[in-house]
C-alpha cells in the first residue's frame, strides 16, 4: 500500500497512541496485577507526562529531534504520541518489570530507540545529537519512573517516593497544566515563564514560592511520619498530625488551589483561573468526602481526635500538639550553652507539654526530640525545628524550614562546622 | 476495611450485567462519533484515535473495572464512563470537559449523599 506523507504521519500518530494502549490493556488482563502494582503503574504514567514534556522542551532547545504535525500539538509534541509514550514507559514498562530488571528494560529501550528512531519519518526527524537526547530520556523519564514504581509496588523508601511526588506534582502545577491551559487559549508558555516586572508580579511570585514551600513541607511530613505519599492510593499509614498538619488538616489541597490562582494572576490567564476554580471545587467537595469516607473509617479514633482540634480549611494560629514531647539535651557544649540562654525565653510561647531531660551525648546528637505517640523522633538541628513547631505559626514555619528536605541536612552540617569553630575558640577538646 | 486498597488481584467484571450495559454506552458512542465523521479520511485517523477511540476505550475499561467500595465511588465511576462516552462528541471542547471533571466528582458526592443507603455497599 502506498500512503502519502500526511496519511503515513496520521497512521504513525494513531499507532503510537493505540498500540501502547492495547499492550497495556492486554497486560492488565493477562497479568491481573494486585492493587499496589496497579498503583505503581499509575504512578509511572503520572511521572511520564511532566517528564516527557520537560524532555520535549530540552529536545527543542538542544535540537535533538523534532515532531511533525499541525493539529493536537502541545509545545511541539503531538498529544497522541505524548500519551502513548507515557503508557509505553509507564504501565507497560512497569508490568514488564515483573519479568525483567529495571536495567534490562532501560537497555532494551535504548536498543529499540537506536533501531527505530532514525526510521520514524515523517513523524520524527532526528538531528546529529539525538543520542544525547535519548540518554536524557532514559535518565529523566524511563529509569526514574521504573524506580518510583518499584518502590511504590514494594512499599519501600517513602521519603524517596515522596521526593518523586514532589517533583511530579511540581511538574503538573508549573508545566503540564499551565502549558495545556495557555495553549488552549492560544497563548505561549512565555506568558508565564517570564521575569517579574511589576509589584503584583513580585507579590504573586512570593506567594507562589511560599505555597510551594508549605506544600513540600507537608509532603515530606507524610513521608517522614506517615511512611506514605500524598497519592490517595499510597497514603500515610497513620494520621499525620505534625508539621503543616498541626495547623490545618488539608494543606496540600488549599495550596494546590491557591498556587494555581497565583499562576493565573501572574500569567493574567482566565483559563488558568478556571482551572484554579476547578481545583477549589475538587478540594472542597471530593477531597473532603474522601477524607471522611476513607481516612475517618480506616483510623476512626486518631482522625476524630485530630479533627476536633484542627480545622479542614482554616489555618490555626497555634499548632495542635497532642501528647508529651520529650527533649534530650547534652549536659555541656555549645548546644547546651544556647539552650540555657534561650530556652527560658522561648518556653512561655510554646504549646503542649515538653519534658526536658539532660542526657550525655552519644545516644543522640546534642539535641533530641521525641513524641512517641505521633511516631516523631528527630535529633540535631531537626529536633530544634520540632521544638519551634510548638510555637505560633510564623515560628512554626521556621521549624518546617529547618527540617525542609535537604536543607535540614545542610543546616546540620553547618551547625557541626559552627560547633567545631566554637570548640576551637573555647579551647575544648 | 482494607485501606487504602485491598490485596486481591484486579479482575475485570465481565459477567456483571450492569458492567456490560455500562460498557455498551461507549461502544455505541464511538460508533456514532465515527459515523458522524464519515467518510473517514486516512489523513485524519490520528484525530479519530485521540478524540474518539481513546476516551471510548478508557470508558470501556472503566466499565469493567472492579466495583468501588463506596456508593459515591460507584456513582463517580458510572458518571465518568458516561462523561467519557459523551466526550467522543466533544471535539475541541474536550480539554474544557477534562478541566470540568471536578464538577462530575462533586455531582457524585451529592448523589451519594442524597441516596446513601441504596444497594449493599457501605456508606
Amino acid at each position: 500500500m502506498n500512503f502519502d506523507a500526511n496519511e503515513l504521519l496520521a497512521l504513525q500518530r494513531a499507532g503510537f497512541l493505540l498500540g501502547p494502549g492495547a499492550v497495556a490493556a492486554a497486560l492488565l488482563l493477562v497479568l491481573k496485577p494486585r492493587p499496589r502494582e496497579a498503583v505503581a503503574a499509575m504512578v509511572a504514567f503520572l511521572w511520564q507526562l511532566p517528564a516527557l514534556l520537560v524532555l520535549q522542551l530540552l529536545a527543542t532547545h538542544f535540537q535533538w529531534w523534532s515532531f511533525a504535525g499541525e493539529r493536537n500539538m502541545l509545545l511541539g509534541l503531538p498529544i497522541d504520541v505524548w500519551i502513548g509514550w507515557a503508557i509505553w514507559w509507564g504501565p507497560v514498562a512497569v508490568f514488564a518489570n515483573r519479568f525483567l530488571p529495571i536495567y534490562a528494560i532501560v537497555a532494551l529501550s535504548v536498543v529499540l530507540d537506536l533501531i527505530a528512531m532514525p526510521r520514524l519519518q515523517p513523524l520524527v526527524t532526528v538531528e546529529a545529537s539525538w543520542l544525547i537526547g535519548d540518554a536524557a530520556a532514559m535518565g529523566l523519564c524511563l529509569a526514574p519512573a521504573l524506580w518510583v514504581a518499584q518502590l511504590t509496588r514494594d512499599d519501600r523508601l517513602p521519603k524517596r517516593r515522596a521526593m518523586f511526588h514532589v517533583l511530579g506534582w511540581g511538574g503538573y502545577m508549573t508545566l503540564v497544566i499551565p502549558a495545556c491551559a495557555l495553549s488552549w487559549s492560544g497563548r505561549p508558555l512565555t506568558d508565564l515563564y517570564r521575569l517579574p516586572v511589576s509589584a503584583l508580579d513580585w507579590a504573586a511570585l512570593s506567594a507562589g514560592l511560599l505555597l510551594l514551600f508549605v506544600g513540600v513541607a507537608a509532603t515530606a511530613e507524610f513521608a517522614r511520619v506517615g511512611q506514605g505519599t500524598p497519592i490517595p492510593f499510597d497514603p500515610p499509614k497513620r494520621v499525620v498530625v505534625s508539621g503543616p498538619y498541626s495547623v490545618v488538616a488539608n494543606p496540600m489541597q488549599i495550596i494546590s488551589a491557591f498556587f494555581m490562582a497565583t499562576l493565573a494572576l501572574y500569567a493574567a490567564s482566565w483559563s488558568l483561573a478556571f482551572v484554579a476554580a476547578m481545583f477549589a471545587i475538587f478540594d472542597a467537595v471530593y477531597a473532603t468526602w474522601y477524607n471522611r469516607e476513607h481516612i475517618a473509617l480506616a483510623m476512626p479514633e486518631a482522625w476524630s481526635s485530630y479533627r476536633r482540634d484542627v480545622p479542614e480549611w482554616r489555618v490555626n494560629w497555634s499548632p495542635r500538639v497532642a501528647g508529651d514531647a520529650h527533649v534530650s539535651i547534652s549536659p555541656d557544649g555549645p548546644a547546651r550553652w544556647i539552650w540555657d540562654r534561650y530556652w527560658p525565653r522561648l518556653e512561655p510561647y510554646l504549646k503542649g507539654r515538653i519534658i526536658v531531660e539532660s542526657e550525655p551525648r552519644g545516644r543522640f546528637l546534642r539535641l533530641g526530640y521525641r513524641r512517641p505517640g505521633e511516631a516523631i523522633d528527630d535529633t540535631g538541628i531537626k529536633a530544634l525545628g520540632r521544638i519551634l513547631e510548638h510555637a505560633p505559626l510564623p515560628v512554626a514555619m521556621l521549624g518546617w524550614m529547618i527540617r525542609f528536605p535537604y536543607l535540614g541536612g545542610a543546616l546540620q552540617r553547618l551547625s557541626w562546622l559552627w560547633i567545631s569553630v566554637w570548640r576551637r575558640a573555647n579551647d575544648v577538646a | 476495611m482494607q485501606y487504602p486498597v485491598g490485596s486481591m488481584p484486579l479482575k475485570p467484571t465481565w459477567s456483571s450485567r450492569r458492567a456490560q450495559m455500562l460498557a455498551a454506552v461507549p461502544i455505541v458512542a464511538m460508533l456514532g462519533a465515527i459515523a458522524l465523521r464519515l467518510p473517514l479520511q486516512l489523513s485524519a485517523i490520528d484525530d479519530v484515535a485521540l478524540r474518539v477511540a481513546l476516551p471510548a476505550s478508557l470508558a470501556f475499561v472503566l466499565a469493567f473495572a472492579p466495583a468501588p467500595s463506596t456508593r459515591t465511588g460507584a456513582i463517580a465511576r458510572d458518571l465518568t464512563v458516561l462523561a467519557l462516552s459523551a466526550a467522543v462528541f466533544g471535539g475541541d471542547g474536550q480539554p474544557v470537559m477534562l478541566a470540568c471533571y471536578p464538577l462530575l466528582l462533586m455531582t457524585s458526592v451529592l448523589l451519594g449523599w442524597l441516596w446513601p443507603h441504596t444497594g449493599a455497599r457501605r456508606e
